[in-house]
Formats: C-alpha cells, structure tokens, sequence
C-alpha cells in the first residue's frame, strides 16, 4: 500500500510539472488535511496561518514541480520540505518580532520540533489511506477520545461494529507505521 | 491465536479491554514475540494520541487554493513587477509614440475596451494592467486568502468570481503547437477569452496573429497577440460583443501592413457553443 502510494505521489508530480491541474488536484487531496493538521500545529492554532500555508505549499508544487528529482528523495519528503519552509515564513512573519536565527533552526516554526513534524506528517498520510469510516473511529477515539460506548451512540452502531472497525484500522496501521519507521519491530 | 502466538487478543490488550486481559497477560510472561508485538502496538496508539488530526479542514479551502493556482500566471506577472528595476523614464514616452504607430506588439496582455485594430490600445491596456499589477506588489505571504483571490482576480480584470466554459481550439497543423481557448463571462455583460497556447510557431517577421469573432454580422477582431518563443503563454482578449451573434473563432497570421480587415491565412479554429453562453 505505501509503496503504491509513493509511486503514484511522484507520478503526479511529473503530470503536474507538465501543467495538469488535474493531477494537481489529486496530490493536493492527498496532502490537504495532513497539512492543515501540521498547519495547525506549527501555527499554534492559527487557522488563518494553516490556510495559507497549504496555499503557499500547493502554489509552489505548482510552480517546482519540475525541478523535483526523485533520485534526490521521495515525493512526500519533498512536499513535506517545502511545508517546513513556507511554515518558517510564515510564522516568523506572524510573530512581528525578530527571532534568533537559532531558534528557528533549532526548532520548527511554532516550537515543533523536525521530528515530531515529520511524525505528523507521515501519520495523517497514512490515515489517509484507510476507509472513511476507519478513520472516523480513529478519529473519534484518538483525537476526540470518545469512548467506545460513546462512539457507538455518535455513529448509531452497535458497540461491536466500533470494536472491530477499531481493530480493522489498527491492523492496518501498525504495518504502514513499521513501513515508515514510526515504529520498530518485524513484520509478522 | 495462530501458530502459539496471540493477535486480535493484542489489540484487546493493548485497547485495554478487560475481559481478555488476564489471558493475555499469561501468554505474554511467557511469549517474548507477543510480548514485542504487544509493545510495539501499544506504541502505534501512542502515536495516535500524540497526533492532532484535524477533521475540519475549512469546506472553501480547495475551491480557494485552486483559484490561485488558475490565477497564478497573473501572480507571476506580479511577482515579476515586484522584482523588475523601475523602468528608465523614457520608457512611457517611448512606448505611448509606439503605441500611436498602431505597431501590433507582443503582449502579455492583449486588447482590452472596443473593437477593430486594437494593437496599439491594447498596449495601454497592457500598461494600464501593469500599473494594476504594481499596485498590489505589497502581495501579502500572510492574509486572508480570500482576499488574496479576490486581489488576483482584479488584477487580471475579473470583477468576481468568473462564469463560463471551456473550449478547444484546434490547431490545423500539427507542428503549429496547440492551444486551448476559455471563454469567461462577467458582469454587466463583460466576456473575457483566455488563450492559453502550447508551443505555438513563433510569429513569423512581418506578421502577427489575430483572434478574431465570426459569425453573420461579419468578423470582429478580439485583438493581436505575438509568439516570440514557443512557450505555455495565456493571452487574455477582454470582448463586448455578444458571443452568441459570433460563434466562430478563428486566430490568423496576419501581414503588419496596417490594413485592420482580415486577409491572412487561418491558423486554428474553433466554435462557441451558444448553450453555453450565459447572460
């Protein structure tokens, strides 16, 4: 699943290097709410500044989208590279304050740290790529931390269904967070 | 269970639910594989705690993003005046006494106002968008998005957000290029073409390419334009006639001999569908 992903990243890219919106359109729904998400995060909260930081990032695929070398490294390291640069700008632009050089190279824009980023990042991908009603539960049970019970009331679903969407979604996940080196350990 | 080891039971465990826990917990003292997997999911919920996905990402965002990026040749055009060195100032002086000659130029921007030969309007047209386009170079990195598309949008004469349809014109040869043809329609029945060309020939000396309005009324030139380097250019022709009354578009190479009818040979075609045509 992630190798595909991968591919089909880059593939778009080279189709929006030679001007296809199209394929533009279809990277951009791929990276939108992770990037809003680290958007948020970087921009502590502001979703104003989250907004135009998926703007800036899709207008500079748009423009560099073929000066992306994928010998050079993967299609979702690029994308996230140029997030990171535009996120500095504009949160050093947001603060109207001159900040030392070495704490905004020291740590990304808002205080969160490369790592932790690129973590967000590469998770919200992958979430992507689960069913919608997968990620719902994931949603409501880790970001909302609703109960199970609760989240059987929410979605009008019996408790088990919750139970077993739950596990569906986690056995999805943990080999496509071992892929990506969020996790370690051998696949079974 | 499969082959000694426990699986579904783990996310049980891991999830916390109590029922099973007990057995699970017997297993693991003795299993160091399930004691392994059993940590490393633990870790993978973790993760999922510690990451903040949102699920409101705002319902305009994509709808706005994409009218930048349809915008963007005139961000381009910003950007460049931003970067450009003022203009020595003899350079309107020059510009306005070429611009009595009726020299067709090469535009960026071509013809906008009234009808016939419009070269030498449309270059003070292209300088009256220029002088737009300088006037928002205090382009914002961070704003209000909306505002940011509604910026471009004036700047490239589009009082609101555009309603009209695509079409292609055809390129009768092949080795010509290609180009495809939007028509947009604004208010107060304002129409708009945007030809966006594909390596198109380059110009040949002496001569210059013309889009011009057919139909039973006769042929309106919508403007000239030139191609000095094949490239991905977008010509931007501003009409006040009715499509519907001239369906047929054609674009012609033209002699630079002043004369304003229409004489050259036909370089591509196509056709407005009057369906399509909003009032």
């Amino acid at each position: 699943m992630k190798v595909r992903e991968i591919d089909r990243d880059e593939d778009l890219l080279a189709d929006v290097a030679r001007g296809d919106t199209n394929a533009l359109r279809e990277l951009y729904r791929s990276f939108e709410k992770p990037l809003y998400s680290l958007g948020l995060r970087w921009m502590q909260g502001d979703r104003q500044l989250a907004e135009e930081l998926v703007q800036e990032v899709t207008l500079r695929i748009w423009r560099a989208a073929g000066t992306y070398d994928a010998s050079r490294g993967a299609a979702r390291s690029w994308i996230f590279g140029i997030a990171r640069n535009v996120a500095t700008d504009l949160y050093r632009k947001s603060l109207r304050q001159p900040v030392p050089v070495e704490e905004v190279e020291g740590s990304g824009p808002g205080h969160l740290d490369d790592q932790a980023a690129w973590r967000t990042w590469e998770i919200s991908k992958i979430l992507q790529d689960l069913p919608l009603e997968q990620q719902k539960v994931i949603e409501l049970a880790y970001v909302c931390q609703f109960t199970q019970s609760e989240m059987a009331r929410t979605l009008g679903i019996p408790l088990g269904t919750v139970k077993t969407r739950i596990q569906l979604a986690l056995s999805k996940l943990e080999p496509a967070f071992l892929e990506a080196g969020l996790v370690e350990g051998e696949t079974r | 269970m499969s082959d000694g080891h426990l699986d579904a039971e783990l996310w049980d465990h891991v999830l916390e639910d109590d029922g099973v826990a007990p057995t699970v917990q017997a297993h693991l003292a003795s299993c160091s594989r399930c004691s392994a997997v059993a940590l490393r999911r633990r870790r993978v919920v973790e993760l999922l705690k510690e990451t903040e996905v949102t699920e409101d990402v705002p319902q305009n965002l994509e709808a706005d993003v994409f009218e930048l990026v349809r915008l963007d040749h005139v961000a381009q055009v910003v950007r460049d005046a931003a970067l450009a060195p003022p203009p020595p100032a003899h350079l309107e002086e020059a510009a306005l006494s070429r611009a009595l000659q009726d020299t067709p130029v090469a535009p960026v921007v071509t013809p906008a106002g009234g009808w016939g030969r419009r070269t030498g309007a449309g270059l003070l047209a292209a300088a009256a968008v220029a002088a737009a386009l300088f006037a928002i170079t205090s382009y914002r990195q961070v704003g209000d998005l909306r505002e940011r598309v509604k910026e471009l949008q004036v700047a490239s004469g589009e009082p609101g957000v555009p309603d009209g349809h695509d079409m292609q014109l055809v390129s009768f040869d092949p080795q010509q290029g290609s180009a495809d043809l939007e028509l947009v329609h604004f208010r107060h029945d304002n129409y708009k073409f945007l030809l966006r060309t594909r390596d198109l020939a380059v110009t040949p000396p002496g001569n210059h390419y013309e889009l011009w309005l057919v139909g039973r009324g006769g042929d309106v030139s919508a403007g000239s334009f030139r191609i000095v380097k094949p490239d991905d250019i977008t010509f931007s022709f501003q009409i006040g006639v009715d499509p519907k009354a001239f369906p047929d578009l054609v674009v012609t190479v033209e002699k630079d001999d002043g004369d304003p009818a229409r004489s050259g040979r036909v370089l591509m075609r196509g056709v407005i569908d009057p369906q399509h045509v909003d009032h």
